[in-house]
């Protein structure tokens, strides 16, 4: 596949800076917000193939910010990452308008397969 | 008190003691695989950055340096989580011990204040003029100054502190939790656990609205410490 254009959101920015710098090895565009505020400013001014999204955000949720991006940006494919057992019974359910949920720690092979699908997923035809 | 009705209370304080210790431990985990998952990430760049001089291209000393500053700063990170839960696990060795009433305050914040951070607040606790050295139940403190944080944050204004104070007052030592609020139809609900596990400490608890503002204090008799 071509080279892409991610957008992280994730509060936690040591790990998520040095993904996007892991991803540069590799030749996709990578950048990175730690809010759900940060990421609408963003996603206003770039073009991105795929956003990939903390479940745990400070002030507005992944969730809820999957909520808004998918209305303002529909054709953004989204993938949702979470901390082992998030759910209260240690599991959760992929919320709507999420193309994959996964688990932290990040596989970074597995998250490229995965942000590579949702792009294809994604394209017309 | 009837013996079934006793037993039925302890069997609840216990299950209210796992409750906040479960919910201790969980936000503590969650933080501990984040330092975990962002060291293996840095790994990883670091064999990446090693792949790259294999092919010839070059890496300054700078960026060897940074990349091992970046590593022992979360494992650094994580040996403080590591031991301010091992601090809170220690609390329990006995119900009654001689504690810095701060020191355990203080402990109980940090754990506590990765849900604060999930409401954009932060919790700020701030020491008192002089040491408070007292005999009490350091467990059933931290327990009851959760509770309140617990009440407190679906009504903490975004982007302000939460500020526990403490000062000794009367012979009293004061645990005051302090916040400003959303608004004034958001109204302050404390957990009713919280005044039940006071009566155990004993404590007492006032709580009250000034201005934008809600203060709750906990109100800890001065027990001398025991030799």
């Amino acid at each position: 596949m071509n080279s892409f254009h991610v957008l992280f959101v994730d509060d936690e920015e040591e790990l998520v800076s040095t993904l996007v710098e892991r991803l540069e090895y590799r030749g996709i565009i990578a950048d990175y917000a730690v809010n759900g505020n940060q990421a609408q400013e963003k996603l206003k001014r770039e073009k991105y193939n795929v956003m990939v999204v903390d479940l745990k955000l400070p002030g507005l949720s992944g969730e809820e910010l999957v909520h808004i991006v998918n209305k303002t940006h529909p054709n953004l494919p989204v993938l949702m990452i979470t901390g082992h057992g998030s759910g209260k019974d240690g599991s959760f359910e992929k919320p709507d308008g999420v193309f994959e949920l996964l688990q932290k720690p990040i596989d970074l092979s597995v998250l490229i397969k995965k942000m590579e699908e949702a792009i294809e997923a994604n394209e017309p035809g | 008190m009837n013996p079934d009705n006793n037993i039925k209370l302890k069997e609840q304080f216990l299950y209210h003691r796992l409750g906040f210790s479960g919910a201790i431990t969980a936000s503590v985990t969650h933080e501990l695989n984040n330092v975990l998952g962002t060291i293996e990430q840095l790994s990883g760049l670091l064999e990446d950055l090693a792949y790259s001089i294999s092919t010839g291209k070059s890496a300054s000393e700078d960026q060897m340096n940074s990349l091992a500053e970046r590593i022992a700063r979360q494992t650094k990170r994580g040996t403080v989580i590591i031991k301010r839960l091992n601090s809170f696990a220690h609390s329990s060795d006995a119900e009654y011990l001689n504690c810095n009433l701060f020191e355990i305050v203080e402990n109980l914040s940090a754990l506590a204040n990765r849900l604060a951070r999930a409401k954009r607040s932060e919790i700020v606790t701030v020491a008192p003029d002089k040491e408070i050295i007292l005999w009490t139940s350091p467990f059933l403190v931290m327990h009851i100054v959760f509770l309140i944080i617990k009440s407190v944050l679906p009504i903490v204004k975004r982007d302000t502190n939460i500020q526990i104070a403490l000062t000794g007052k009367n012979g009293d030592s004061v645990v005051s939790i302090s916040c400003e609020h959303t608004g004034t139809e958001n109204n302050l609900a404390l957990d009713k656990e919280i005044i039940s596990l006071a009566s155990m400490l004993p404590a007492s608890i006032d709580c009250q609205e000034v201005d934008d503002r809600f203060l709750v204090d906990i109100k800890i008799p001065f027990l001398a410490p025991q030799t």
